[in-house]
């Protein structure tokens, strides 16, 4: 009873903190129509998501584009996820699908928007190492590497180069880009290599 | 597998620059939102009736309306056309009488075959001249055709 004597209504749980909700709890709220729901397994995945398609294509507005374009499908198509593979898994199959239909219609128009390199990177040994003590300004070198770099992936098939942009950025396991892209691990394993001997040659005046 | 670690150990180390690449700082805290922004566009969008978004589209774009307005122009033209050769007809008398086509008659080919003539006979020439022929029309009137020089004149 509140101060006014009148029974205080039926309250609902609150629903969970945003860190707290689990990701098949926040799937079958974004089935019913809970929009707050997919704005968290937005907030779970966008920069995955997101870094995927941005390494494939290089260019941040077509990135951005196709990021929330694989968001908006997923919101639509969400009636049919099953559970048979994992969330995760089944949005980078649209993200990636996205991607390689984009990249084929926009074959032979390469214009690279590259995002700017953090700061952390001028103090990573491993970088550190490849650029040039002669370089005076360590920045421009990095940023020299990365335009080169991006080149190179651009050169690259569209399957090569996601295989290298899973395993060699992003870090996912064979298994998870077999699961991905619908291929066996064996292939997986052969088309990485075979990536990165095309990256090795293409950039071979700058991993001596 | 060793050995191929140690081939691309340069190229993976090169590779990790693409980990630093990042997009402008606070594009992640106003990506969300924008994807349910869009999402909710798209479900009143739906939920609009359909002949509404066709008006809506009308409106904000005048080249669209300009070729709805022609189009439609174009058919009432049309219909209007059609219409007044319907009523021109039903005017008209069943059939007159001089507008009916005339009843031909077959052709003979026998009546119509050109006879063989004899070339002497009938082409006149400056080697055969008109005035020697019997059945010469300038003969039965008594004229005389001569070879006419105007050289002197």
């Amino acid at each position: 009873m509140n101060a006014m004597g009148l029974a205080n209504p039926p309250t609902k749980p609150p629903p969970p903190l945003r860190s707290e909700a689990s990701e098949s709890d926040l799937i079958q709220r974004t089935k019913r129509g809970d929009l707050e729901a997919y704005d968290e397994l937005v907030r779970r995945f966008q920069e995955r998501i997101y870094a995927t398609i941005y390494h494939m294509t290089a260019n941040h507005e077509d990135a951005n584009d196709l990021a929330q374009e694989t968001f908006i499908k997923a919101h639509q198509a969400i009636a049919s996820f099953k559970g048979d593979s994992s969330f995760f898994t089944w949005l980078y199959r649209i993200a990636v699908n996205k991607t390689i239909n984009f990249l084929k219609q926009r074959r032979n128009k390469n214009n690279l928007s590259l995002n700017d390199l953090d700061l952390n990177a001028e103090h990573d040994p491993d970088l550190v190492a490849l650029v040039s003590d002669k370089t005076p300004r360590r920045d421009v070198a990095l940023a020299e590497l990365q335009e080169k770099l991006n080149a190179a992936m651009q050169q690259l098939s569209e399957t090569h180069r996601l295989v290298v942009t899973l395993h060699d950025v992003q870090g996912l396991a064979h298994e998870e880009i077999a699961g991905i892209m619908g291929c066996n691990v064996g292939t997986v394993r052969s088309r990485l290599f075979y990536a990165r001997q095309q990256l090795q040659a293409y950039l071979s005046d700058y991993l001596k | 597998m060793q050995k191929e670690t140690d081939d691309f150990s340069q190229l993976r180390k090169l590779l990790k620059i693409k980990s630093y690449e990042s997009p402008p700082p606070g594009y992640f805290s106003q990506f969300s939102d924008k994807v349910v922004a869009r999402i909710e566009a798209r479900q009143a969008s739906e939920a609009t009736p359909s002949w509404r978004r066709w008006l809506a589209v009308l409106w904000n774009r005048p080249a669209v309306s300009g070729a709805y307005a022609l189009l439609f122009g174009g058919l009432v033209m049309v219909a209007m056309g059609l219409a007044q050769t319907q009523m021109a007809n039903q005017d008209l008398p069943q059939t007159a009488a001089w507008a009916a086509p005339a009843a031909v008659a077959p052709f003979d080919l026998a009546e119509h075959t050109v006879q063989p003539v004899s070339h002497s006979a009938i082409l006149p020439s400056s080697i055969s001249p008109v005035v020697g022929s019997v059945d010469s029309p300038f003969h039965y009137h008594g004229l005389r055709v001569e070879r006419a020089s105007f050289q002197g004149r």
